[in-house]
């Protein structure tokens, strides 16, 4: 029971640091369309515009259609309470450790999210949503192996799944050809996971171009608000991961998520979206970088 | 004992007259409630240190240790389960041999139970027997539709060649010690060759039973044809009864195992989990997907069992325990969301009339209970955490960690690297596949007019169901009784302590630990506070927007087409064959009807099992010119051997 | 002894060569007595009493007087067949059997080889074996019946040679002579006979699976 006690003051402060995350997070977007939009030659929006966009989504009144059953009001919550769970799982600022889940929980705790929107997609009886969902589940069929693969390579490098033990050792530097080839496969993964260009577009509304938006299409009002802001708090959550257990330079966390966030930037500006086929060409040279990696250590 | 008696009245209930067939159906499901009932309670209180004194008739002997405990508790809630929904769901066959499904029932639980407390060779073999042919007659019970018998027949023989393997294991090794009981064989002195034979057949044989690529082709064919707990029942406990055989052999018979075989069984069975859950998401047929999906499982429970013997094989040291708790839990917990699934598919069978998902949708509003129990179902076997088949992934998982990293021979990393990659995208495959049946099934809008009349099914199938999805719940929430249990049948010291599981490293000394309690905790203070700010948002209903055109059923997605992706990325391993004709062409610019077919052709029946077939039938062609018919030809046969015999025996004395 | 031996080797050679039914039987009576013959002097040199004659005179009701009236009873009532007779030349039957005859001699050396009666032994052998000559070689049913009949004769002797006394098993012998002599000979022979209007078993060639 002791341990229980102790359990619960440790999630308390992982709490605190995930709504501190949760605040931070459409800061991180908005730096990422403004590296855009410079690199576009245009001024482009604030940083915090998305601050202003959940604001009004929130207050926006939510439609529904009567073909939808009550999965539909629940997932958006559900996605967001996962990733919410997610980022408290990550290392704490605060010392302690999150003493429920390692690594495979976090990945699974994403699934859980990813679940209920891909369930929820099929709920509005329309095209669009049965494209998104069978789309998104056709790369996370791909991105989960390569996740995997980048989780064991890193096992191999530190010894430990928790997600804590994982970071702790990486003081030094990791400048080993393991260590750069899990680094650029997980920021490929990064970029799968978080829908972002080349995988897919977040800023497009075409149904061609769009997995994750394909999904959430019907959303409106505060349950589309929840559901941005969670997408923001995922990548964060992601740029965190790679900066803490991938990303081989000896700066402070926070600057190297910054670093991280330029470096997203730049990657959606220089190239284009892929054809949804050549996704898993993609992830699979993620996956045989990292098998070389696993092998090389 | 009483177990036994409560089965021999159910069995009894056969002989009952046709007019009394409805109280033959209440009696004999009753009655095998009762019997699993009390089994399950004998085998929880055996693992919690009870000892059972073993029965023996001469050479034969009924013994139960802590190994068959394990897969009798299985069994026994299983049963309970699939006997409180068989109450609701045999009803429908009335008329149609209720007394032989209610019969059969019993004596198909009867034989697994004694199967699991066989206590020497002969009584395994003969239990084993009795198993396979009450399944054989319950896969065959609506035996006027061809593609039933069809089926049966398949299962039947390929049943028969695998009990066939495993009477020459178990002969190899029973002839190598004193005599034929377990405890007898476990001091066998076979040699080396010998012992890679018996390894062989005795892997062929309970992979075969327990469905593993290639010698799965019976099972996606079998359980469609079975009335739905039938399936249910084969799907959640006979398939376990293979693991069973397969770890008494290795634990008791094999002691000293080899490299290769520990490969063999961790690759096949992560090849298995893969190419299950492929062509599980392939597939229209609800039991069918369910099936294949069984298959995926087995697999990744046969893979984390080889994962467990290589452990024990290379790294030594106290870890090894790992695989075999991963694989002893992932088997009980996926009988429990196997049940639950296929009662679903039953209780929709029951609702609507068919098992094609292409011809649902919008299920949920029909038949909300229903969804209900399928979601928490669909989540236990996408393997989402909260449920129980997250235990189970997880345990997995680690123990494949494990293994990569308890050793540093780069074959065997790479052998792991390879059966990890497999399964994370059993993981994820899965997860679509599951999205897909409960998304079309349920989900949206009437994609026919089945289900305008669809109903919900009676109070006994949703209370099992709700029984079940309860078990699975509260095994996600709280698995350590679960999992201390199953440490308690393999004989090791706890090493699982406080509410969550948390295994002890030996890499850094960290810990790697999942409390899914806390995580409860967690989740659900979130959703409090996500729920107080959502719930008074303003809610407006209104038809979706189609661009200008109104939306019509048939708009939403297919089945079909929610795994093209999917499809498409592994064309090379399904080879898919399109045939795309043009029917009617009525206006120059549009009116068009096209005729679509598309047919995913099962590449093991092609590949491997057709030419085996063509072959034998070749020769056994061939070797009937020997047959002339005249009378005398046989008799000159007959005179040869004689004259040869005597020959060889009068010169080679 | 030794004369009964010589003038049984004798008849058997004779019975390759009647294509005849009656003078098959005949002969078949003869060597039948010949058996009888034989069983009543390995009877009495065991002690005589009622035991000693019991199994020779059953063996001549049986063997010499029942199965060769069944025989020709049957044989009478083949009044109205067809005449297909394809039987192989006798002489190859002749020759088979003095083959036999020669292998059953190397056989008694190479298994027994310092038996006392090993001409009995080996005149055994070679009834046995051309008794399934018989079968083989020929294609009427009554001769093949004769054939196996010849068979069963060589059966009986080397039981009557290999165990001391006349135990059981004679008897046994001889009441296995009636069952064939009756079931088969005449119920299936006139079943033959009904059906396909020939006791020629080529017909039965079609019946191949």
């Amino acid at each position: 029971m002791m341990y229980f006690i102790s359990d619960v003051q440790n999630l308390a402060l992982c709490l605190l640091q995930a709504v501190i995350l949760l605040a931070v997070a459409p800061v991180i977007t908005g730096i990422v369309k403004k590296v855009k939009a410079l690199l576009q030659n245009r001024i482009g929006s604030s940083i915090f515009q998305e601050y202003y966009d959940i604001k009004k989504w929130w207050g926006k009144p939510t439609m529904v259609t009567p073909y939808t059953s009550a999965l539909f009001r629940l997932s958006p919550c559900v996605y967001f309470v996962t990733t919410l769970a997610a980022a408290c799982m990550l290392p704490n600022f605060f010392g302690g450790r999150a003493g429920f889940g390692d690594v495979f929980v976090f990945v699974y705790v994403l699934a859980l999210g990813r679940f209920f929107m891909a369930v929820s997609s099929m709920d509005a009886a329309t095209a669009f949503g049965g494209m998104g969902g069978s789309r998104e589940v056709y790369v996370a069929a791909f991105v989960e192996p390569v996740i995997m693969l980048a989780i064991l390579s890193n096992v191999l490098h530190t010894g430990s799944t928790s997600l804590s033990g994982m970071s702790l050792r990486f003081d030094e530097v990791n400048l080993t050809v393991a260590g750069v080839l899990t680094c650029i496969a997980f920021f490929l993964v990064l970029l799968a996971e978080n829908s972002r260009i080349p995988v897919d577009n977040p800023d497009t509304h075409l149904e061609l171009t769009m997995i994750h938006e394909c999904m959430t299409l019907e959303y409106s009002g505060r349950l589309l608000a929840l559901i941005h802001w969670a997408s923001q708090l995922k990548l964060l959550v992601f740029l965190l991961l790679f900066s803490m257990l991938y990303l081989p330079l000896d700066l402070p966390v926070a600057l190297k998520v910054l670093l991280s966030a330029v470096a997203v930037g730049v990657v959606e500006t220089l190239n284009n979206k892929m054809r949804l086929f050549k996704v898993r060409v993609y992830l699979a040279a993620a996956g045989l970088m990292l098998l070389l990696a696993v092998v090389a250590q | 004992m009483l177990a036994a008696a409560c089965f021999g009245v159910g069995i009894l209930t056969l002989l009952f007259p046709h007019s009394l067939q409805r109280y033959a159906h209440w009696l004999a499901n009753s009655a095998a409630l009762i019997g699993s009932g009390i089994t399950a309670y004998k085998a929880w209180t055996l693992l919690a240190g009870a000892s059972v004194v073993p029965l023996t008739w001469g050479s034969y002997s009924l013994a139960c240790d802590s190994w068959s405990a394990v897969f009798l508790l299985l069994t026994g809630i299983a049963g309970v389960i699939t006997s409180l929904y068989a109450l609701g769901y045999a009803q429908s066959y009335e008329g149609s041999r209720l007394r032989l499904l209610g019969g059969m029932w019993n004596l198909f639980l009867l034989s697994m139970t004694l199967v699991l407390l066989a206590g020497d060779a002969f009584s395994f073999l003969l239990f084993w027997e009795i198993m396979a042919v009450a399944s054989f007659m319950l896969v065959n019970h609506e035996s006027e539709k061809r593609a039933t018998w069809t089926a049966a027949y398949q299962y039947l023989v390929m049943t028969s060649v695998g009990t066939a393997a495993i009477m020459i294991a178990f002969l190899l090794t029973g002839s190598a010690s004193s005599s034929f009981s377990f405890e007898a064989m476990a001091q066998n002195k076979l040699d080396n060759l010998w012992q890679h034979v018996v390894f062989a057949c005795a892997f062929i044989g309970f992979a075969l039973k327990a469905g593993l690529v290639p010698l799965h082709v019976w099972l996606p064919n079998a359980h469609p044809a079975a009335p739905s707990h039938v399936s249910a029942l084969m799907s959640g406990v006979m398939l376990k009864i293979a693991l069973y055989g397969f770890g008494r052999f290795m634990f008791s018979f094999l002691p000293m195992w080899n490299y290769w075989w520990c490969i063999i069984v961790m690759v096949v069975g992560a090849v298995s989990a893969f190419l299950g859950v492929l062509y599980a998401q392939m597939e229209n047929d609800i039991k069918r997907i369910l099936a294949y999906s069984s298959v995926e499982n087995m697999g990744v429970i046969f893979a984390a069992f080889g994962c467990g013997m290589l452990l024990k094989v290379l790294a030594g040291g106290s870890w090894y325990y790992l695989g075999f708790v991963a694989a002893l839990v992932h088997a009980f917990n996926h009988s429990i969301m196997k049940v639950l699934m296929f009662m679903s598919a039953g209780s929709i069978m029951h609702g609507t009339g068919s098992k094609n998902i292409e011809l649902f949708g919008g299920l949920a509003k029909k038949m909300p209970y229903t969804a209900l129990f399928t979601f928490v179902g669909a989540m236990a076997l996408a393997a989402i955490p909260l449920t129980n088949g997250f235990t189970g992934e997880w345990l997995v998982l680690q123990s494949f960690i494990t293994l990569v990293s308890a050793n540093s021979a780069q074959t065997t990393r790479l052998w792991a690297a390879v059966c990890f990659i497999l399964l994370g995208f059993t993981g994820a495959l899965a997860l679509g596949c599951f999205v897909r049946l409960f998304g079309i099934s349920f989900l949206g809008r009437a994609r026919s007019q089945l289900v305008e009349h669809a109903h919900e099914s009676d109070k006994f199938m949703l209370t099992a169901m709700g029984l079940s999805s309860a078990l699975v719940l509260i095994c996600g929430i709280y698995p350590l009784p679960m999992v201390q249990a199953v440490c308690a049948a393999l004989k090791l010291d706890k090493e699982f302590a406080a509410q969550g599981l948390s295994l002890a490293w030996a890499g850094s000394g960290s810990l790697a630990v999942f409390n899914p309690l806390l995580l409860l905790l967690l989740v659900a203070v979130i959703s409090v506070a996500v729920y107080l700010c959502v719930s008074n948002i303003f809610v407006e209903e209104n038809v979706t927007w189609n661009c200008g055109t109104y939306p019509t059923g048939r708009q939403q997605y297919s089945a079909t087409g929610f795994s093209k992706p999917v499809r498409r990325a592994f064309d090379y391993l399904l080879k898919p064959k399109r045939q795309v004709s043009y029917m009617r062409k009525d206006h120059a610019y549009f009116g068009r009807q096209l005729s679509y077919k598309l047919e995913i052709p099962d590449m093991i029946t092609e590949k491997l099992y057709q030419p085996v077939q063509k072959h034998f039938v070749g020769v056994s062609a061939f070797l009937r010119r020997m047959q002339q018919g005249s009378v005398r030809l046989y008799v000159s046969y007959v005179m040869a051997a004689m004259v040869l015999v005597l020959v060889w025996g009068a010169l080679y004395k | 002894m030794e004369y009964l031996v010589v003038s049984l080797m004798f008849i058997v050679f004779l019975q390759t060569r009647f294509m005849e039914l009656r003078r098959a039987t005949l002969c078949l009576a003869v060597q039948s007595a010949l058996i009888a013959a034989a069983c009543l002097v390995v009877g009495l040199s065991h002690g005589g009493g009622l035991h000693g004659w019991l199994p020779g005179i059953l063996t001549i009701a049986v063997k010499v007087l029942f199965i060769p009236y069944a025989i020709l009873r049957t044989v009478k009532g083949l009044r109205d067949e067809r005449e297909i007779v394809s039987d192989i030349n006798v002489n190859y039957s002749t020759a088979v059997a003095a083959s036999s005859l020669a292998l059953g001699y190397m056989v008694i050396d190479g298994l027994l080889p310092q038996a006392e009666g090993r001409d009995i032994l080996a005149t055994s052998m070679f009834m046995i074996m051309t008794g399934l000559t018989l079968i083989v070689m020929r294609s009427r049913a009554i001769m093949q019946m004769i054939g196996l009949i010849t068979m069963e004769n060589g059966i009986y002797l080397l039981g009557l040679i290999m165990t001391e006394g006349l135990p059981l098993i004679i008897e046994l012998g001889i009441f296995l002579d009636v069952l064939i002599a009756v079931v088969i000979l005449v119920i299936l022979t006139s079943r033959l006979r009904l059906s396909f209007r020939t006791t020629d078993t080529n017909v039965l060639d079609k019946l191949k699976g």
